[in-house]
């Protein structure tokens, strides 16, 4: 008599379980989910990994410098343009004017001579197998640039807008060219710097790794920080002296 | 040992309803339990896992709650920098006009008044021809002509965290090598992002920007050329093994050959002036 009732008993408890574990699954399911978006938003904020708002004010940052610069660049142009407007047909104005822009723009081409405190970097290949390469001074100089050089020359020559260094010959005979001009050396490069002292000199503490470099394949480099160095001007017979040679022909 | 976990785990079955672990055997006799029992039993659990549930959803709530503050607060500082970008992004584009106009209207100018020029002493034309020659060394000039255009960026998606391999970034070395190949082609002029090259021009990476001059640029690099032969010194760019190496390191290279650059002619002159001022001229 007793066992259809606990057939009846044993089935009823069976639903309530699945009706339970069922119920279980939505919640967890439904928590993994709510759980997943939480996820997904904080990515698309890019709080995740990620630094989005640290991005955007690098950008503003950066745009803000950006704007400042050019405001103050368009000034600068703004003026000039004034200046220039106001020669007008005045001969001896415009007369030294030019005069006047043809040597500053001179120095800063680097066709007129210049002196100033700065390094004098000797590279000694006097060792036996002691050898240097175009690459090693276009590093060297490159750096230099970076480090706020004002003018340099090596081995007499100037470096200038379009300056190129660069190895030729053979194996047996290599040859370094800088400026068209070959400044192949066997004894030693000396590379002049103008620039401020603390800058050149925190140029030569920051680089050992090029110093050492030298050093391994035989050179014997030596820095000296004199008050007034000397660099040429670019020669003008370089054929690094570019010049415009073609004139427009005015229409009658 | 066994025996008893068998037993423990029949009457868990029993509980909860026998079908969640499987298990449709009948109880053993001493396991028995009265109907009234088992009603308790089963309100019994049932409040367990309201409980539990209960728990689950408070502690949920806990830890939603703070981050989704943290969501909100950045949003909201998220929207107002990007405001804040936009306005700049058109200042910018408004001042970059004016300094095209300023140079082109510098151009015409002086133009202007060297034809105005009085040329008839041998002097004026000295003057004249000294003038130019160093305009052009110094880059004042705009060229237009073949070029080679090259862009670096930084390798797709990365960021810049402790993860970031030093080989995905683009470094000074990299836009150097372009640069220095150029100049050694004898490019008659260069420009990095806008910027007209000068003789000790500093290309300096810092971070995501270039130091070009005096200004630093954002991403990506682009370096503009105007050179002889440009079609097929791209072309040997494109078959080099730097730039095959710098593709390896994942980074975003382009080399093309443009058939008519245009490189603006050096309009910073505040850094012409400093640079020339500390030179002594």
């Amino acid at each position: 008599m007793k066992k259809p009732k606990m057939r009846r008993k044993n089935s009823w408890r069976r639903k309530a379980g699945k009706a339970i574990s069922l119920l279980l699954c939505f919640i967890l399911g439904l928590l993994l989910a709510l759980q997943m978006k939480n996820v997904a938003d904080l990515k698309s904020l890019n709080l995740l990994g990620n630094d989005s708002v640290e991005s955007l004010q690098e950008q503003v940052r950066s745009l803000s410098v950006a704007n400042n610069e050019l405001r103050a660049r368009n000034a600068s142009l703004n003026a000039n343009l004034e200046e220039l407007v106001r020669l007008g047909n005045d001969d001896n104005a415009q007369i030294n004017f030019y005069r006047q822009q043809t040597e500053s723009l001179s120095v800063f081409a680097g066709l007129t001579p210049v002196k100033g405190p700065g390094l004098i970097i000797d590279i000694n290949l006097t060792q036996p197998g002691a050898n240097i390469s175009a690459s090693n001074l276009l590093v060297i100089k490159n750096a230099l640039n970076g480090a706020g050089a004002n003018a340099i020359s090596i081995n007499d020559q100037r470096v200038v807008a379009t300056t190129d260094i660069a190895n030729t010959g053979s194996d047996t005979h290599p040859n370094i060219i800088m400026n068209g001009t070959g400044i192949t050396s066997d004894s030693h490069y000396e590379i002049r710097v103008i620039g401020e002292e603390r800058k050149l000199k925190d140029f030569v503490d920051f680089h050992t790794p090029i110093w050492d470099h030298l050093k391994q394949a035989g050179c014997m480099v030596s820095f000296s920080f004199p008050e007034e160095v000397e660099i040429p001007a670019l020669a003008k017979d370089s054929p690094a002296f570019r010049q415009q040679l073609l004139e427009p022909v005015p229409t009658p | 040992m066994k025996a008893k976990f068998l037993k423990f785990r029949r009457k868990l079955s029993y509980r909860i309803g026998e079908g969640l672990l499987g298990e449709d055997r009948p109880l053993p006799e001493e396991t028995t339990v009265l109907p009234s029992k088992d009603k308790w039993s089963l309100a019994l659990t049932g409040l367990i896992l309201v409980l539990i549930l209960g728990l689950t959803v408070f502690t949920a709530q806990q830890r939603l709650s703070p981050r989704h503050r943290l969501t909100q607060i950045p949003q909201e500082e998220i929207n107002r920098l990007t405001e804040e970008k936009d306005k700049l992004r058109d200042e910018n584009a408004r001042l970059r006009d004016d300094n095209l106009r300023l140079a082109s209207a510098i151009n015409e100018a002086r133009e202007e008044n060297l034809s105005l020029l009085d040329l008839s002493t041998e002097e004026n034309q000295a003057l004249l021809q000294a003038y130019r020659d160093v305009s052009y060394q110094a880059g004042f000039w705009t060229y237009e002509g073949p070029g080679i255009r090259v862009s670096l960026q930084d390798k797709e998606g990365i960021r810049y965290d402790k993860n970031t391999l030093v080989t995905e970034i683009v470094h000074d070395a990299d836009v150097h090598y372009y640069v220095d190949f150029l100049k050694a082609h004898e490019a008659l002029a260069i420009q990095v992002n806008g910027e007209r090259l000068a003789p000790t021009s500093p290309l300096l990476c810092v971070g995501s920007s270039i130091l070009v001059n005096r200004v630093y640029h954002a991403t990506p690099f682009v370096i503009e050329a105007g050179i002889d032969d440009a079609e097929a010194l791209a072309q040997n760019l494109l078959n080099s093994r730097t730039y095959q190496a710098m593709v390896s390191r994942g980074l975003r290279v382009t080399i093309e050959y443009v058939e008519n650059i245009k490189i603006e002619p050096q309009d910073d002159l505040i850094y012409v002036e400093e640079q020339v001022k500390r030179l002594g001229g």
